[in-house]
């Protein structure tokens, strides 16, 4: 019985984790082409779940529809976003783009807040709702199928980053964005891919979420804020460290909800949050910036 | 450069101090209704809320997120103290900035040492720890549906009940704290914090600590929210985690730094902002986050530096073009002779 509730609560922790990790991509992707920390992050994974789940439950939209324009949807709003940052040419410094993330937060959330008039709705599992079971614990199927993207999307993006010509520019513009220009790559260019992908990213994080839990317009901000924690676990910008960063506080959190009380479990991202940045705020894997004055 | 740096420091504000003082004594003449009086009242909080706030984000030039936070704790710490454990008010006045000093100085010993953007990043993670906290404490904070039950504030028996009585007493200590603030800003050490906010290499090479300067900072403004929170507690008589969100600590910071970070009129006009678009939100409490954002986002793309910081790098810039003509004036003079 006592491995059983490990088991349970490992895999419990995994299958939020994963999803961390993803939404942890995502700010790695914009905080290397801009070195900006987009808090719009969160709201992509509020939109993707929300919309996908409001598709589904309120237009009777079939599930995989439902998805795929949830993703198109968040997708295009990442397009936007970078748009309404850096669209007026006055924004360049990281600090001030950082800044300016926060109102385009707030007004996709305040959008949101309208459009779902504050209900809350959730998806069922793409693998059906039977329950899956594995050395005497039982999950949702959701878990495998989350564990299986991240690491599909890890292994895409590093692909993505190494094999193509987009993916070394945008390498290149987080090693030297001055020096890029100069070579014809614009920075708006590079922004714009960035945004585009870490908003893609966000939305398969809403999907792959929103059968573990209920959706709603305030989501949002919590889950970017994790997303974050875990970003900065595994080293801010670093791919492989973000999944690490992802699942190490999914587990975590579950230990913390499983055998302590499930009240304080949201307060563990950001006491990890914290530590690491008064500790260790290159992460445990490293990253290729200053951190500190 | 160097000159807006010598400018900022040699800048006394005093006229600022002045406006602030006659602000916060004849606004309420302007209407006196008991409802004015509470929507004044919360006005003066968020004079000493940004005060505090100012030491951080205007003199040593950091961005923090943590006030809102810090506002809620000594919210918290006064309503707590008062509530469940019977302690008069005037002593839980007392310990409630005490307690956000403390976690003040924890923060900023904990963040000091980080860049910008991780330095936000990790002021935003403590006030959301806060938050959190205020909500799933159950039993001491009463949880999601708040702490009820405050008394008023009272002194000897006397019951702080009238809203005039209200608005004196909290306008009183927010003179306070600006006169305090302002006897600081222009004291040696001020200086060398407002030469951290204007070129952090330029202070460091004129021998200024960064560390000691930092959490004194730190400190003075978790003093300053302590004091806001309490007072909070003690006029509403009833606190819930949402006024502490997230929400709130970035609209601290837009409040601030559109009205003059750095700056002693800045916690006036900042909180005379506040208060407008809290009176504002009542009547339009479902666009009020869609507008906020807009708004938001306008502000920062026109005014990167923040209105004050704008407008004195305009006058700055009027000023240098204004030299340059002089010396090509004299130039070309000299090169007819």
């Amino acid at each position: 019985m006592e491995t059983g509730l490990f088991i349970q609560v490992l895999l419990s922790g995994l299958s939020v984790g994963a999803i961390y990790a993803i939404v942890a991509l995502g700010f790695g992707v914009i905080f290397n082409a801009t070195g900006a920390i987009n808090f719009v992050q969160g709201e992509y994974v509020m939109v993707g779940g929300l919309s996908a789940a409001m598709l589904y439950e309120a237009w009777n939209v079939p599930i995989f529809f439902a998805i795929l324009v949830a993703i198109a949807v968040t997708t295009l709003l990442g397009f936007l976003t970078e748009a309404g940052l850096l669209g007026f040419g006055r924004l360049r410094t990281p600090a001030a783009i950082t800044i300016a993330t926060i109102a385009i937060a707030v007004i996709v959330k305040g959008a949101a807040m309208l459009i779902s008039a504050r209900d809350t709705y959730a998806l069922p599992s793409l693998l059906g709702p039977e329950a899956l079971r594995i050395l005497g614990a039982s999950t949702s199927r959701q878990t495998v199928l989350n564990l299986v993207l991240s690491v599909l999307v890890v292994v895409a993006l590093t692909v993505f980053f190494r094999r193509t010509k987009l993916g070394t520019t945008l390498r290149a513009a987080a090693g030297d964005s001055e020096t890029l220009q100069t070579f014809g790559v614009s920075y708006r260019t590079t922004a714009r891919w960035a945004f585009v992908i870490a908003a893609a990213l966000g939305a398969v994080a809403g999907a792959g979420l929103a059968p573990l839990t209920v959706m709603s317009f305030d989501s949002g901000t919590l889950l970017g804020l994790k997303g974050f924690a875990a970003a900065m676990l595994g080293g801010l910008g670093n791919p492989q460290g973000a999944l690490a960063g992802g699942l190490l506080l999914g587990v975590a959190e579950a230990v913390v909800s499983g055998y302590g009380t499930s009240a304080y479990a949201d307060v563990v991202a950001f006491v990890v949050l914290l530590a690491i940045l008064t500790f260790r705020p290159t992460g445990m894997f490293g990253t290729a910036r200053a951190v500190r004055t | 450069m160097m000159s807006r740096l010598t400018r900022s420091l040699s800048r006394n504000n005093s006229w600022e101090l002045w406006l602030t003082i006659g602000l916060l004594l004849l606004l309420p003449m302007l209407l006196a209704t008991d409802y004015a009086l509470t929507i004044w009242t919360r006005m003066a909080i968020y004079v000493i809320l940004l005060t505090g706030l100012n030491f951080i984000n205007g003199m040593a030039g950091m961005i923090s997120l943590a006030q809102a936070g810090f506002f809620g704790l000594g919210a918290y710490a006064a309503g707590i103290a008062a509530v469940r454990f019977d302690v008069p008010p005037v002593l839980a006045l007392v310990i409630a900035p005490l307690v956000v000093t403390a976690a003040a100085l924890l923060v900023g010993m904990m963040s000091m040492r980080l860049k910008e953007i991780y330095f936000k990043m990790a002021t935003l993670g403590a006030g959301f720890v806060l938050f959190l906290l205020f909500g799933r404490m159950v039993e001491l904070t009463g949880g999601p549906n708040g702490l009820v039950g405050i008394p008023p504030f009272s002194v000897f028996g006397f019951a702080f009940t009238e809203p005039i009585v209200k608005y004196a007493f909290v306008a009183l200590l927010a003179i306070i704290g600006a006169i305090v603030a302002h006897n600081l800003l222009v004291s040696r050490t001020g200086r060398a914090l407002r030469a951290y906010g204007a070129s952090e290499p330029a202070a460091l090479a004129a021998g200024a600590s960064p560390f000691k300067l930092r959490l004194l900072a730190f400190g003075m403004s978790g003093f300053y929210a302590g004091v806001a929170g309490a007072l909070e507690a003690f006029d509403a008589r009833f606190i819930s985690p949402s006024t502490f969100d997230f929400m709130m600590a970035v609209l601290l910071v837009v409040a601030l730094v559109l009205s003059g970070a750095g700056r002693m009129i800045g916690p006036i006009l900042g909180a005379l902002l506040l208060t407008g678009i809290e009176v504002f939100a009542a009547d339009y409490a479902d666009y009020e986050p869609l507008i906020m954002g807009v708004i938001f986002l306008i502000a920062v793309q026109l005014f990167p530096r923040g209105l004050a910081g704008e407008l004195a790098a305009r006058r700055e810039d009027r000023r240098e073009r204004a030299k340059r003509e002089a010396a090509a004036q004299t130039e070309r003079e000299v090169v007819r002779a």
